[in-house]
């Protein structure tokens, strides 16, 4: 340690303030003229975090299992009757959907329609809300050995999550469509119409840029849409809900809040990307 | 709200405290480091957190003669002031490095768990400078 005398040593604490100041200006800067130095930082952080994060995750996927637990077995007397209800429901809807099969089989076989592959898909876990208070992204321990790309869809078991941005080496954020950045092009089911699904942060994404003339309509089931070529068509996102102020919202089917596990499909697509992870080599293991 | 939200509610009491108490274990290059761990951390853009925390860190150290003397309850509205105007700083570094006005909502949710927490924060920090203090008196 170099003994300073006392006066210096204070002047130099009092300039460490400003200096520093002026360092985090500079950090500024630097983040906005090379974000991809920022990226590869941030990566090889959640990296060497990625299993602290796994770990601290269980005792509060414990706690929130047990609470889980709990409600469910305190409404499990409802929950009978309502399942009782909607398997009568749904049993008439199987009814419909076997003759429905039935006959697009027997109409495909007039049409020599070419079936789309099946895509290929990896479960990661979520490991942390990689967020913070102006963003909503999660972070995913994917395992050293993973063929995880840039642009790749990441749907929960019930539909449309987010997509992945960021791939470090054994982990992988995904950018959730509740993310005031994301835009995803969607289609509503019912009156085909295409729109753009816009994330403001809050837990349901708005509706925008849909075509003069075709309202959305409350409880419009909401698709993807093959336009740009980042999302194939038709997978599942959300339900229309107007608000009462007049805006129109997408209540999104992927439970965003308490996400467990995540399916990242490649469907080989890499509509708008930014150019460098397109050029980027593609990781081993894959064709 | 995530973890990476409750983490920086977090730092600001505990930046905040320390900076009163012992500024010789918080000085301005710890401060700077949480800070950009902090933003590192979480998805917000890279150095807004470092110079929220290094000015709530500078104006705290200012007016640290004063603030030490404060009893808790003051101590508490002061925090909150701060708090509200670290709120305010980062709300607005936000919308000029992303060039577009970024919802308040989450700024304020922020605020109020950093406000909220600070009480249960002060006690348990209190408790261990106590400690400290006692340990080093008795060396």
């Amino acid at each position: 340690m170099i003994r300073l005398s006392i006066p210096l040593r204070q002047a130099l604490a009092r300039l460490s303030l400003p200096v520093l100041i002026a360092a985090a200006f500079g950090i500024m800067l630097l983040g906005k003229a090379d974000a991809l130095l920022i990226e590869r930082m941030r990566m090889s952080l959640a990296d060497a975090l990625a299993p602290i994060w796994g770990a601290v995750q269980e005792p509060v996927s414990a706690v929130r299992d047990a609470v889980q637990e709990g409600e469910a077995l305190w409404n499990m007397r409802a929950e009978n009757a309502r399942l009782i209800e909607e398997n009568e429901r749904l049993r008439r809807w199987q009814a419909t959907a076997l003759a429905l099969e039935a006959e697009n089989a027997l109409l495909r076989r007039q049409l020599s329609w070419v079936p789309d592959p099946a895509p290929q898909f990896r479960t990661a876990r979520v490991v942390a809300d990689a967020g913070g208070t102006y963003a909503r992204a999660v972070l995913l321990a994917t395992g050293p050995q993973h063929n995880v790309r840039k642009g790749q869809i990441a749907l929960d078991e019930r539909g449309f999550a987010g997509r992945v941005t960021e791939v470090g080496s054994r982990s992988a954020r995904v950018l959730l469509a509740t993310d005031i950045n994301s835009r995803v092009p969607v289609t509503l089911e019912t009156s085909r119409a295409r729109a753009i699904m816009v994330g403001n942060n809050a837990a349901r994404p708005r509706l925008q840029h849909w075509p003069e003339g075709t309202l959305p309509r409350e409880g419009d089931r909401v698709v993807t849409s093959a336009q740009a070529g980042a999302f194939p068509a038709g997978l599942p996102v959300g339900v229309v809900r107007w608000t009462e102020s007049g805006a129109v919202e997408v209540e999104l089917f992927a439970h965003l809040e308490r996400l467990d596990v995540l399916r990242l499909f490649d469907f080989g697509l890499s509509g708008i990307l930014p150019p460098e992870s397109v050029a980027r080599p593609e990781p081993r293991g894959r064709r | 709200m995530g973890l990476p939200g409750i983490i920086g509610a977090v730092a600001l009491p505990c930046i905040f405290f320390w900076t009163i108490f012992r500024p010789a274990a918080m000085p301005a290059p710890v401060v700077f480091f949480l800070g950009l761990l902090q933003d590192l951390l979480s998805f917000a853009a890279l150095g807004t957190g470092v110079l929220t925390l290094l000015i709530l860190h500078g104006v705290t150290l200012r007016l640290r003669d004063f603030l030490v003397r404060q009893s808790f309850l003051s101590a508490w509205v002061v925090f909150s002031a701060f708090a509200a105007g670290a709120g305010a700083l980062g709300w607005a570094l936000q919308a000029v490095l992303g060039w577009m006005l970024p919802p308040a909502a989450p700024g304020l949710h922020q605020f109020g768990i950093a406000v909220g927490l600070y009480p249960a924060l002060a006690w348990v920090l209190a408790r261990l400078h106590t400690a400290m203090r006692r340990a080093e008196t008795a060396l």
